[in-house]
């Protein structure tokens, strides 16, 4: 609880800030819109409904005080505070002191109508929902059908939840998880065993886990480290759905899938490229026309080819071009392009060294206004996938421990992204007009095309994942796009 | 349009000005001069550049090259292009690890055409000259660099003024808790000193106790629960405040006058481009200054003293001279062949297969071997990398310049430094292909690119690089092993011939793999 509120806290904020001051302050502007601007009659309003001061005790009945919760406006810094200026910087002082101390004031509570049961039982490590209030559970658990009890002939399913969203329901207040005291209870799997006591509010011979409890019991179990349980809370308090992608589902979870687990990639990297030789017919024409041309040409000409003998034993020899981008291409040996991708897979990692690689996108994201259906997403499936396809990708690191991803690591990663769509008309390669937009295109080949890709496609790129790197507790999210410049002289 | 154009484009690289006119028609213009002096992508001249002697103005059918057979039949039949290339000398210091070029004449074909190289007293152009030219004339010059250092005082004079206004801001406030009253005219100085009971504690109840006389408080009561600092504050403008924000953010116009706050901003000469203007280190400093000179119209008065000026001209000396990177004049020597490198040592001009044993890096670990050792050659010297990257995009038509200005390794213009500024950092990562190559490799125990791999390093760059609205590019260039060469072109030992590597053919086994880092903010994406 303590954690959330004091990430409320830091993250709130002036939701007008001031347009001059942030014109002259131009350095924390990115900062500053980089938080979330709360409103701060929302922030006043949920601070009446969680906080309660105990009553004083000469007041009769039970009555509840709620502090007004007042968040200063964020100033500017005092760089030469003087003598002459005490009262003021004290001032200043003691209402950020005050505005703390009120916001944490009193015991945060919820409304019993808005909290959700859950319970652990020995069956499974995971969280049995009990019972559901609000839309929360609408992004989140997944239902596991159990075996058949005899007298009928309906399969009885109920919903168990993955450890991350168990605790960040849990931390928010909205969850309430409740762990049998096992002596008592005979490790059976039928909640009928538990009986809901209502002078206790609780469950007959459960305790109630605790958020720190939680924490314990939750990190580290199915990969779930810290960091990407950190990333995992801050894109749900913003209102992103947030799931797993596919190879970190637990295995519990995942029979009964439309598919199997094992998918066969797309293109099998140990093939030999598909070449369409036939679509290459006109290159190769136009070449030995060229050649035949150039031969001719110099014959004809000679004096004027002549005049390019200073350029012999430089990297322009053999240049027959009349314009700069005929010199780039002449130039232009390096491998590079979208074909270079996918080599490193084939030919530089041998199996023993392959390790976990820790970039790999352990979250799907949604936008918070795409609507979304558990249904539809299938747990990942491909079909699933194909419904409602992620808008990003996030793995979580620790930015200490590990250093920025390799090729190969980005290599694997960017051959299990989808191609982000591009329907923007595709630039005309030698005369052959390259193959269109489809998700799957084939790489383009090695050579740069004509007409150059404008800026912001290149600084975008074709396939991206985003990275939320932690740093003791800050995160900064860093977004990596595989790029090709293919453009070449303008003139 | 006013003003006469100038006539002999390749005159002598010093700014000028142009006489006032609207905005609008000196846009255009102004950027045509400065196509016609800088655009030529390369020292090759081709017809299609201005400044070719056959040039024709592009009309509406001559555009691109078709490319269907038939064209390419018969364009056998036409002559080939007269192509100009020029033989520029330079001379290699290995003191410095660069090429020097001192011939003004050939300063100005590597510089205007390409944007190679530096001059050593100036921003980039080697403007120093003309700039002390004009000084013995007792000069108006607007060459960049005194814009720069009139932008820096301007700059300067208004954190002066900033540090003052919240400074006396502060103290209104203080005095309006202290008093309880509006701050008066005499401002500051009536603060009272020693004053206390509101030491710890600003609440209204304290004050209304020392609410002082009426004649005192005057006008509207200052709510003491929204005192700050800042209610007092009234902000100088920048003298730049216009420049990145608003409908015509980027556009490059004359700066307006304004006087905001006794803070005066005087317009420069008008209607001017900048002759080159690089992106600066440093905070904020981000955008060229709106007003620059450009180098197209002599004004009248400057011919009446023509003959003065050709006889003060030879009283400055050039000591300046153009200094190019060693990827550069490889580019220029082996790549194009425009530049020709004379050795001092040798007292000759290097042929163009020895350049690179000159140009290559020498590993500090190994002890020198005898001078006539032969020069080894390894894939992964960094030279080799960096120049892979460079030629890479080179090839590909992007100005690439050095960019150590941004924690970046190669900077990317897409014309160049005088037109925009650039979009692209180019941070270098090599790849081994084979691992026994690090370990054996003699620049593997230098940390020439280890530490790049971490994540505050990179963060770092990003932040730098986030401010002055580049994109940081990671390069990934795979280092060949050296078993994938011909054994024809090593020695015994594994290493590369230098004198044997012919360019194209080596760079070959390079790839090259771009990603671009951005940073992702999921508040303000949703």
């Amino acid at each position: 609880m303590s954690a959330s509120t004091t990430h409320a806290q830091s993250s709130s904020r002036d939701p007008e800030p001031n347009r001059q001051s942030s014109i002259n302050s131009g350095l924390e502007v990115d900062d500053d819109e980089d938080d979330v601007l709360l409103d701060l009659s929302r922030l006043q309003s949920f601070a009446s409904r969680v906080q309660y001061v105990a009553a004083e005790e000469n007041q009769a009945g039970p009555s509840s005080i709620r502090p007004k919760m007042t968040i200063p406006k964020r100033g500017e810094k005092d760089f030469e505070p003087l003598e002459e200026t005490v009262n003021l910087q004290d001032m200043m002082l003691q209402r950020s002191r005050e505005a703390l101390f009120s916001a944490l004031l009193g015991v945060r509570g919820g409304n019993i109508q808005s909290i959700s049961q859950a319970i652990i039982l020995p069956s499974s490590p995971y969280p049995r929902i009990l019972t559901t209030r609000g839309h929360l559970m609408d992004s989140m658990g997944i239902s596991i059908s159990g075996p058949a009890v005899k007298p009928q002939k309906r399969r009885q399913t109920h919903t168990e939840l993955l450890p991350e969203e168990a605790l960040y329901l849990l931390e928010r207040g909205s969850l309430q998880i409740w762990i049998p005291n096992t002596a008592k209870v005979n490790g059976g799997s039928t909640p009928s065993n538990v009986d809901w006591n209502d002078t206790d509010f609780g469950f007959e011979d459960c305790i109630e886990m605790s958020v720190m409890q939680g924490f314990s019991f939750f990190l580290g179990k199915d990969g779930l480290t810290w960091e990407r349980y950190q990333a995992y809370a801050y894109l749900k308090r913003l209102g992103y759905t947030v799931q797993r992608s596919r190879r970190f589902l637990p295995t519990r979870f995942l029979g009964g899938t439309s598919e199997s687990a094992a998918q066969l990639p797309l293109s099998n990297p140990g093939l030999p490229p598909f070449r369409s030789w036939w679509l290459s017919i006109p290159v190769v024409l136009r070449r030995c026309f060229g050649a035949l041309g150039t031969v001719i040409s110099r014959l004809l000409w000679h004096r004027s080819w002549s005049r390019r003998q200073v350029l012999e034993r430089s990297a322009l020899q053999g240049w027959s071009g009349r314009t700069y981008s005929s010199i780039g291409l002449h130039l232009h040996c390096s491998q590079s392009g979208l074909s270079t991708w996918g080599r490193a897979r084939m030919t530089r990692i041998a199996p023993s060294d392959r390790m976990t690689n820790p970039y790999t996108p352990f979250w799907h994201v949604w936008k918070p206004d795409r609507p979304w259906s558990k249904a539809q997403w299938d747990k990942s499936s491909a079909a699933g996938l194909a419904r409602q396809p992620f808008d990003f990708a996030v793995a979580a690191v620790d930015a200490r421990a590990e250093p920025l991803p390799s090729l190969e690591q980005l290599d694997e990663i960017f051959d299990s992204l989808p191609q982000e769509t591009d329907t923007r008309p595709r630039p005309v390669v030698d005369g052959v007009t390259a193959v269109t937009t489809t998700a799957q295109a084939p790489p383009q080949p090695n050579r740069p095309s004509p007409k150059g890709r404008s800026v912001p496609s290149i600084r975008n790129g074709d396939r991206a994942f985003v990275v939320a790197v932690n740093d003791s507790g800050n995160q900064g999210w860093v977004r990596f796009g595989r790029t090709g410049f293919a453009s070449i002289f303008d003139v | 349009m006013s003003g006469p154009t100038q006539t002999s484009s390749e005159g002598p690289s010093g700014p000028s000005y142009r006489g006032g006119s609207s905005s609008k028609p000196s846009n255009r213009s102004r950027f045509q001069a400065n196509n016609k002096k800088y655009g030529t992508p390369l020292p090759i001249l081709l017809p299609s550049s201005p400044l070719h002697p056959a040039y024709q103005a592009p009309s509406r059918d001559t555009v691109g090259s078709r490319s269907s057979f038939i064209s390419t039949f018969l364009s056998v039949f036409e002559a080939p292009v007269k192509v100009e290339v020029p033989q520029c000398v330079g001379v290699f210091d290995p003191l410095t690890r660069s090429v020097w070029i001192t011939d003004p004449k050939d300063m100005a074909i590597l510089f205007n055409r390409g944007f190679f190289g530096k001059g050593t007293f100036s921003r980039s152009e080697p403007t120093w000259k003309s700039r002390r030219l004009d000084q013995v004339r007792g000069g108006q010059s607007a060459a960049a660099e005194k814009l720069r250092e009139k932008r820096r005082l301007e700059r300067k004079q208004f954190k002066i003024d900033r540090a003052e206004a919240m400074l006396s801001a502060a103290k209104a406030a203080e005095q309006v808790l202290v008093t309880g009253q509006m701050p008066s005219e005499h401002g500051p100085d009536e603060v009272a000193e020693g004053s206390n009971g509101d030491a710890g504690n600003g609440e209204e109840g304290n004050l209304s106790g020392r609410a002082a006389s009426p004649a005192l408080t005057t006008g509207t009561d200052v709510d003491l629960s929204t005192l700050t600092p800042q209610t007092f504050l009234v902000r100088p403008t920048r003298p730049d405040a216009n420049r990145n924000r608003g409908k015509n953010a980027f556009k490059r116009r004359p700066k307006p006058v304004t006087s905001v706050n006794g803070t005066t901003v005087e317009a420069g000469p008008s209607n001017a481009m900048p002759s080159s203007s690089l992106p600066r280190s440093g905070v904020s400093d981000q955008e060229a200054p709106s007003v620059q000179p450009a180098v197209v119209v002599v004004p009248d008065d400057y011919e009446q003293d023509l003959s003065e000026d050709d006889f003060e001209e030879s009283i400055v000396e050039d000591l300046e001279h153009l200094q190019l990177g060693l990827e550069e004049a490889w580019f220029l020597s082996s790549g194009i062949g425009v530049l020709k490198i004379y050795d001092t040592k040798t007292q000759s001009f290097i042929p163009r297969e020895s350049v690179l044993a000159l140009l290559q890096t020498s590993p500090v670990s190994r002890v020198p071997k005898t001078p006539t050792a032969p020069p080894r050659l390894f894939p992964d010297d960094p030279f080799l990398i960096s120049y892979a990257c460079y030629h890479h995009f080179r090839s590909l038509g992007w100005v690439v310049k050095p960019g150590i200005k941004f924690s970046a390794d190669w900077l990317l213009y897409r014309k160049g430094p005088v037109f925009s500024h650039a979009a692209f950092s180019l941070v270098i990562v090599p790849v081994y292909a084979s691992s026994e190559d690090r370990r054996k490799s003699p620049y593997a125990g230098q940390d020439w690119f280890q530490e790049r791999m971490s994540w505050k390093w990179i963060s770092t760059v990003m932040r730098v690089n986030s401010l002055v609205q580049k994109n940081v590019i990671m390069i990934y260039v795979t280092v060949p092993s050296v078993a994938s060469f011909d054994a024809s072109l090593k020695f015994g030992d594994g290493s590369l011939d230098p004198k044997k590597v012919d360019m194209k053919a080596l760079l070959r086994h390079y790839a090259i793999q771009e990603v671009s880092l951005s940073r992702f903010s999921p508040a303000r994406r949703r």
